[in-house]
């Protein structure tokens, strides 16, 4: 159902839907923030994809969507007039199939090795040091308070040479900097 | 939907997707060509170090995308490199062989931190075997990424304690062009992809001034003034009473991380390629402690109140690792 509504976000963008698709998926992207993020993901990674990006890029286009959306009488309105409001949104979108794309790949890298899967040998260390599964990050994990920010970048220095990776973090996260405990 | 129109995206996105990423081979003198992953990660971290680039990356984590671009020149006064983002805030880290500078338009403030030489990739180099027992690297094969072909290399865990990565590395100049965490189930934690990148191109010195100035920021300095000595001499008072198999203390200092704050005691593990810290600070009689989990992407902390200090665990390890250590911290006996 999900993948569905993925899809036919995609197409959204692409304007590859008729007027009455489009009426009732407008309606759930107003209802639904999940899925206006999930548009605006779609269209950033197509722009980055094709280099289309702006020095400064403003994300925020899904919000003028929703208030754009707000504005409109969504239940009662003709699928002509949704039409119409469609064109911009889709615009903005040079192709949402190649985000599509982006996003898919991107969440499936993992499965899809070149030529053969290594396969894990069973640990030799002993495996009593840990006392909490590592799967996934655990509940009530939060985002770095600001006192940890000089703590992340001293220890940037100390990380074995990937570049700037590690700072792609600090850069990568709404993030506060502050040197006062 | 139906199939064959994913298949029409796939087709579009293997054009498009191609288009954008113009390179230039610049590695003509590398080494000879490389036969094993190990050889082709040491390539590759010669080659973020060493050349000139200018490329535009996506950054995948916990369900976000952020797109940044990264400018990096190496002359012979030194590696300069300049992050930044290209959505929301304008946020950038401005790197040399002398400091860090992160600048966070979030809350108008400046951080800059002491840069130290780059550690080569993996760690020590001359003990593959030391490794081995924690981790598998393998070379499995060539893929394409953004219409380039690239040598995928794996460094997978063989438990809990770390994460493994996997690389795609250009086979023309060794630039990294996709890089991926995971956690040991092979589940995905942090993405990385160019999708356009320009290699060998002069770099103008415009390209790596910041575009703020930080005027009327808040400024804070690690460090107070001083330089970052040499690794502390003797034992720290504190130490971690077992650590994750395969990791020893590579280094040890004394530093002043917060402005007006103490000394903090800082201990550096390593098991060659993943890297923890740990911090022992007093606490100061107004601050507020830091305990419990944090993360910044695959970055865990974890942080504990131990007499009166502030105990912080930071590294790319996953999170239980950092929690383990940190509840093993303490201090040692005189």
């Amino acid at each position: 159902m999900k993948q569905k509504l993925h899809e036919q976000l995609s197409a959204l963008v692409d304007d590859e839907l008729d007027a009455a698709e489009q009426a009732l998926l407008l309606r759930q992207i107003g209802a639904d923030s999940l899925l206006r993020q999930r548009l605006a993901r779609y269209q950033l990674i197509s722009d980055a994809l094709q280099n289309h990006l702006p020095p400064r890029l403003d994300v925020g286009f899904h919000n003028t969507v929703h208030a754009a959306l707000q504005d409109e009488p969504a239940i009662h309105v003709e699928p002509s007039r949704f039409a119409g409001m469609v064109k911009p949104v889709a615009g903005l979108a040079v192709a949402a199939s190649v985000a599509v794309v982006a996003v898919l790949s991107l969440q499936s890298v993992r499965t899809e090795a070149p030529s053969s899967t290594p396969v894990v040998a069973s640990a030799p260390v002993a495996q009593d040091y840990l006392r909490a599964e590592t799967k996934a990050p655990p509940a009530g994990t939060r985002q770095a308070p600001q006192s940890l920010n000089a703590y992340l970048v001293n220890h940037n220095e100390y990380a074995v040479n990937r570049g700037m990776l590690p700072y792609v973090r600090l850069v990568g996260h709404e993030m506060n900097v502050d040197g006062t405990q | 939907m139906a199939r064959s129109k994913i298949v029409k995206w796939l087709l579009l996105a293997s054009l498009v997707v191609v288009a954008p990423v113009s390179l230039q081979a610049s590695f003509a003198e590398a080494d000879a060509p490389p036969g094993s992953a190990r050889q082709w990660l040491d390539n590759m971290s010669r080659s973020l170090q060493s050349l000139d680039y200018d490329g535009t990356f996506v950054y995948y984590h916990d369900g976000k995308l952020e797109a940044m671009r990264i400018v990096h020149q190496a002359s012979a006064a030194g590696e300069k490199e300049r992050l930044m983002s290209l959505t929301g805030s304008a946020r950038e880290v401005l790197r040399d062989d002398k400091a860090v500078t992160c600048i966070m338009p979030d809350n108008k403030s400046v951080m800059v931190g002491q840069s130290r030489p780059r550690q080569p990739f993996p760690d020590v180099p001359e003990d593959l075997d030391s490794l081995s027992p924690y981790y598998q690297l393998q070379d499995v094969g060539e893929d394409r990424v953004a219409g380039l072909m690239t040598r995928v290399i794996d460094i997978t865990p063989r438990d809990n304690y770390r994460y493994g990565y996997r690389f795609w590395i250009d086979t023309t100049n060794f630039m990294l062009l996709k890089f991926e965490l995971s956690a040991v189930d092979g589940t995905p934690i942090e993405q990385v992809m160019f999708t356009g990148l320009r290699v060998g191109d002069q770099i103008p010195a415009a390209a790596l001034e910041p575009s703020l100035t930080g005027e009327g920021y808040n400024w804070f300095r690690q460090g107070g003034g001083g330089g970052d000595p040499a690794a502390t001499q003797g034992q720290p008072d504190w130490s971690v009473k077992q650590l994750p198999a395969g990791f020893r203390m590579t280094d040890y200092r004394r530093k002043r991380l917060h402005h007006g704050g103490e000394q903090a005691e800082h201990m550096v593990f390593s098991d060659g390629l993943a890297t923890v810290s740990v911090y022992v600070e007093k606490l100061a009689a107004n601050s507020k402690a830091f305990t419990g989990l944090s993360n910044m992407g695959a970055m865990n902390a974890y942080g504990a109140v131990l007499d009166e200090h502030q105990v912080t665990v930071v590294g790319e390890v996953p999170a239980a690792t950092v929690q383990s250590m940190a509840q093993l911290v303490s201090k040692r006996s005189p």
